[in-house]
């Protein structure tokens, strides 16, 4: 179990936070007494089983759902209400089929109040970033997935959040495109034009996670717990042939089982 | 195009409830029945045609225009909220199966006495007419659009707290649109249908005319002026042709592009008639600059408009939890249902006190057997129906170029409301009693059979080709095939289907089993003749409310112990898995 | 006109398969690749003729290797990316004949039938929508075409 020396306040911050879900006749403790902190600047990836309750984690930092016990907190402060310094990356994309990609990207910072002037500007400039220029007229239905999870990944960059979300981004991908948008998402978090630099992942694929991420924190389920949070000390680009990567792999895998 | 189930009614309260908001504008203002007596209509004329026509579209706008403002409103209020959908959803369902004579009365009473006997009380009255013909179906089309909405736009506008109203226009609007717009030929559909009873609006000794196509129709058909019948016929004809060309489907081009499923509807292109014309129009000039600015103007005044309401909702910085100050509407929507209440409670007093103190004429002790003659009449159509519309179907659906040609074909014959042939029939079968049934029969027909085949081809369509193409290889021989995966499949919409054409076949009642010809009344018994005689020929309101409520009554209870277990059973064992 | 046909890949899949390859060290063995990956034989061999005309790898015997100008790639940014695949598309000889078509219209926009017909045409195999959008969607990532759904309209990138 990694220990972070904590040199600066954490960005974001989970003090003992409990949540259930109360269902017809059932009632599900997701979290209880749960405990994480991520830094700024910082790439975690949150890996589990399905289920286990990443959604929930991450619509807890986004503000959707409150704690029934212990804060969130978000620079110190507990949320009251949604995140604005977050924005999400879904997993099925959740693009308005009736929007452009430049519309789709638009309505996050028309939902900010962002002016209309401002809008187009950065909404174009997002759209440019993730390498969609020439496809700003384009419906969902006529782009590949890819593309499209490309789409939904500059709408959320184009509100420029401190932390960004990412809800299992490629497992809607097929191995091809997913390889190819993971690098990209390596590279456009390197950039430095990357608004705030903080990411927050949740996948189910182990490698995925030690290829990206600066930790590694393993979730086990009922309730969700951190069974582990493993520092990944090596250089990007990472090799999949590289020792120490299988032997971190390896290592994961055999705290998951 | 399949409907969502309706949930039928839950408890028997609703149903006074519902009938007496119904009828609650009438005794509202002192439930007496006076009726203001306008000049008598002129004679039809030939050269009225032109004008008629256009009056009759006039007021099927504005009644459209309305309905399309109520059913946005309370479609989305029920999809939205679990209280209001527990009253709103009963309240349409019984106000869908009042015929449109039940609300003369309120709207004789209100708009007529309202207005003193002017001509404009009398269109407001046909007007909201009209708009009971239409407004239900559209509410029910929001409704389910609505409620069937792909929740990961709901994660989506949440993640990204979109404000409501930006909510409202970009997700919610367009996911109901398609929804709305079929919903809204039918309507107009129904509205043609209706029409004559509506341009027509008699109670007892009261009658009042408008200038219009139905009331043309009617009274062409009434003093036996054949060749101004049939023109009138071609002018309607032609109206709902063009009406359906130049408007709807257009419309319904346009609207493809908020359908979610994408998979079946892009291979579903339609074949548009003067496409060329109408892209040549669409993409012109001219229609390019005022879009333009339009969009200027919006941009401009949109966010300003936006900004204002988004005070007054609050929402920008923090997510409001439940308990929260939205106090404003909630007192809002407490206002309004116990304003609602009180005129319940006013009007079933009022009513009541109507039935007591006039008594319904001694033809009310026939209502229990008048309605076992309907029911049967209504099941003799629906048999036929039937029989001819699920081959129909299946030919619409495996032989994709019949269907090319057979829908486009249904959908105008569909528009087209039979009603206005019915005079005709009149005068073939009327004669003979046994010819006045077969008429009665099928004249409900025509009020029953489109529901069906619609929701029979959607039914069909929508099994997935996987199974088709997997039984195909199997080498299942037809009539297996049909049996053992075709009908199952379909069944729930065949059952929806149902469920619609004998709504629509109970308010056609009215109609079909009472027309007037040429002087002569042609009627068969049953509980539509109960009820249109005591509209028109006696004025007795009591018994036209009483004949109502064993209507209303009889058709709850069918639905509710005869479709909707029946209903669930098709859900249940037969559901189609994606 | 002579035109052949572009595989109907997207893109993403395309340089996700060079990163593939590079990753196991540059070269390797077809039916290994498409084990690997869980893609079917018929569909990796696909994506390999894809990246082999935009030249980003080879395929010596029953392997692909991944070329210099594949590596290059790889080691670029997103937009660096963009340009480099960008030169390639440009000089296959469909996007030659589509450009052509388009230069010689009056406003350089050509309804999307015009395509199909000299697909069905001169490229009787192949499957015209699909393979017209494919050079849609290679054409818009370099910025050469774009595409107005409204209308069915291809039309030159200014």
């Amino acid at each position: 179990m990694g220990e972070e020396p904590r040199i600066q306040a954490p960005l974001l911050e989970f003090d003992g936070v409990s949540y259930s879900y109360e269902g017809e006749g059932h009632h599900a403790v997701v979290l209880d007494g749960f405990n994480l902190t991520i830094q700024e600047g910082e790439f975690v990836c949150l890996v589990g089983p399905s289920g286990c309750g990443k959604t929930t984690i991450l619509r807890l930092i986004s503000g959707l759902l409150r704690p029934r016990a212990g804060a969130v907190r978000y620079r110190g402060e507990p949320l009251l209400g949604v995140n604005l310094h977050t924005a999400m990356v879904f997993q099925s994309f959740a693009l308005l089929p009736w929007l452009s990609v430049r519309a789709n990207v638009e309505l996050a910072l028309e939902a900010r109040g962002v002016g209309r002037d401002d809008r187009v500007k950065r909404a174009e400039t997002y759209v440019d970033k993730v390498g969609l220029d020439g496809y700003e007229a384009a419906y969902p239905r006529e782009l590949s997935r890819g593309m499209k999870q490309r789409v939904g990944l500059a709408r959320a960059l184009a509100v420029e959040p401190e932390l960004l979300l990412m809800d299992e981004p490629f497992s809607a991908l097929d191995a091809l495109s997913s390889a190819n948008l993971r690098d990209e998402v390596l590279l456009l978090w390197q950039d430095e034009s990357f608004p705030g630099n903080s990411v927050l992942m949740v996948t189910h694929i182990v490698e995925e996670a030690v290829a990206m991420a600066d930790r590694v924190v393993v979730l086990t389920s009922h309730p969700a717990r951190v069974a582990a949070d493993i520092r990944i000390d090596l250089e990007r680009p990472r090799s999949r042939r590289d020792p120490r990567f299988i032997e971190v792999t390896d290592q994961i895998f055999s705290l998951i089982v | 195009m399949i409907p969502v189930p309706r949930r039928p009614l839950k408890f028997l309260p609703s149903l006074a409830f519902v009938f007496v908001v119904a009828i609650i504008l009438g005794p509202l203002l002192g439930g007496r029945l006076e009726f203001p007596s306008l000049p008598a209509p002129v004679p039809p004329e030939a050269r009225q045609l032109p004008l008629a026509a256009l009056y009759s579209v006039l007021r099927l706008t504005a009644s459209y225009l309305i309905c399309l403002v109520f059913a946005i409103g309370f479609g989305s209020w029920a999809a939205f909220s679990r209280r209001a959908r527990a009253i709103i959803v009963p309240v349409l369902d019984i106000l869908q199966s009042v015929p449109v004579l039940g609300f003369f009365p309120a709207a004789v009473l209100f708009f007529v006495t309202l207005f003193r006997g002017s001509h404009w009380g009398v269109e407001f009255a046909s007007i909201f007419l009209l708009i009971t013909c239409q407004a239900w179906n559209m509410a029910f089309g929001v409704y389910e659009a609505l409620l069937t909405r792909p929740r990961e736009l709901d994660e989506l506008s949440q993640a990204f707290n979109v404000p409501p109203f930006l909510r409202a226009l970009r997700i919610y609007l367009p996911i109901l649109t398609p929804k709305l717009l079929y919903n809204s030929m039918i309507s107009w559909a129904n509205g043609w249908y209706f029409l004559v009873a509506c341009e027509i609006i008699a109670i007892g000794p009261a009658h009042y005319e408008l200038v219009g196509l139905g009331s043309f129709l009617s009274r062409s058909a009434a003093t036996g002026a054949f060749q101004l019948f049939a023109l009138g016929l071609l002018v309607l004809v032609v109206v709902i042709i063009a009406l359906d060309l130049f408007v709807w489907r257009p419309l319904i081009t346009w609207a493809e592009r908020f359908q979610i499923d994408t998979s079946e509807q892009a291979a579903i292109r339609r074949e548009m008639p003067f496409a060329q014309l109408w892209s040549g129009i669409w993409n012109s000039e001219l229609v390019a600059a005022a879009t333009r600015g339009l969009r200027e103007v919006f941009s401009v005044v949109g966010p300003r408009i936006f900004r204002a309401l988004e005070r007054f909702w609050r929402p920008t910085l923090r997510v409001v939890p439940r308990r929260a100050p939205r106090r404003v509407l909630r007192f809002a929507g407490l206002g309004l249902l116990a304003a609602m209440a009180i005129g319940v409670v006013y009007g079933a007093g009022a009513l009541l006190l109507q039935v007591i103190a006039h008594p319904p004429s001694s033809e009310v002790r026939t209502i229990p057997y008048v309605t076992v003659l309907s029911i049967l009449r209504l099941s003799a159509a629906y048999l036929i129906c039937l029989v001819w519309t699920i081959p129909v179907a299946l030919l619409i659906v495996y032989r994709p170029r019949v269907g090319r040609v057979l829908i486009p074909t249904f959908e105008i014959l569909a528009a087209i409301p039979a009603t206005a042939f019915f005079p005709l029939l009149a005068a073939t079968l009327g004669k003979s009693a046994p010819g006045r049934e077969v008429s009665a029969v099928l004249l409900a027909l025509t009020g029953m059979q489109w529901y069906l085949l619609f929701n029979l081809v959607a039914g069909f369509r929508a099994i997935p080709s996987e199974w088709t193409e997997a039984t195909r290889s199997m080498g299942l021989s037809r009539s297996l095939y049909l049996r053992k995966l075709v009908i199952p499949a379909s069944l729930s919409s065949l059952i929806t289907g149902s469920i619609t054409a004998w709504g629509g076949g109970w308010n056609s009642l009215i109609i079909s089993e009472y027309f007037v010809y040429q002087s002569r009344v042609y009627s068969t018994k049953g509980l539509g003749s109960l009820l249109s005689r005591a509209t028109y020929e006696l004025g007795d309101v009591s018994l036209l409310l009483v004949g109502l409520s064993a209507m209303i009554l009889t058709i709850t209870l069918v639905n509710r112990f005869v479709w909707r277990p029946l209903f669930e059973l098709s859900a249940d064992r037969f559901r189609v898995e994606g | 006109m002579t035109i052949h046909p572009i595989p109907q890949v997207d893109l993403n899949t395309v340089v996700g398969l060079v990163k593939v390859v590079e990753d196991v060290g540059g070269r390797e063995d077809v039916y290994r690749l498409a084990r690997e990956v869980n893609y079917e034989f018929g569909q990796i061999l696909q994506v390999i003729k894809a990246a082999e005309i935009l030249g980003l790898v080879d395929t010596p015997g029953g392997d692909v290797a991944v070329t210099d100008l594949g590596r290059k790639v790889l080691k670029s940014s997103i937009l660096k990316r963009k340009e480099l695949i960008r030169e390639q598309i440009r000089k296959l000889p469909i996007f030659g004949s589509v450009l052509q078509m388009l230069q010689r219209t009056e406003e350089g926009r050509a309804d999307r039938d015009v395509f199909l017909e000299a697909f069905a045409l001169f490229l009787p195999e192949e499957d015209s929508e699909r393979l017209l959008e494919t050079v849609i969607d290679w054409g818009r990532y370099a910025e050469l075409v774009g595409y107005n759904d409204d209308s069915e309209e291809v039309y030159l990138n200014p």
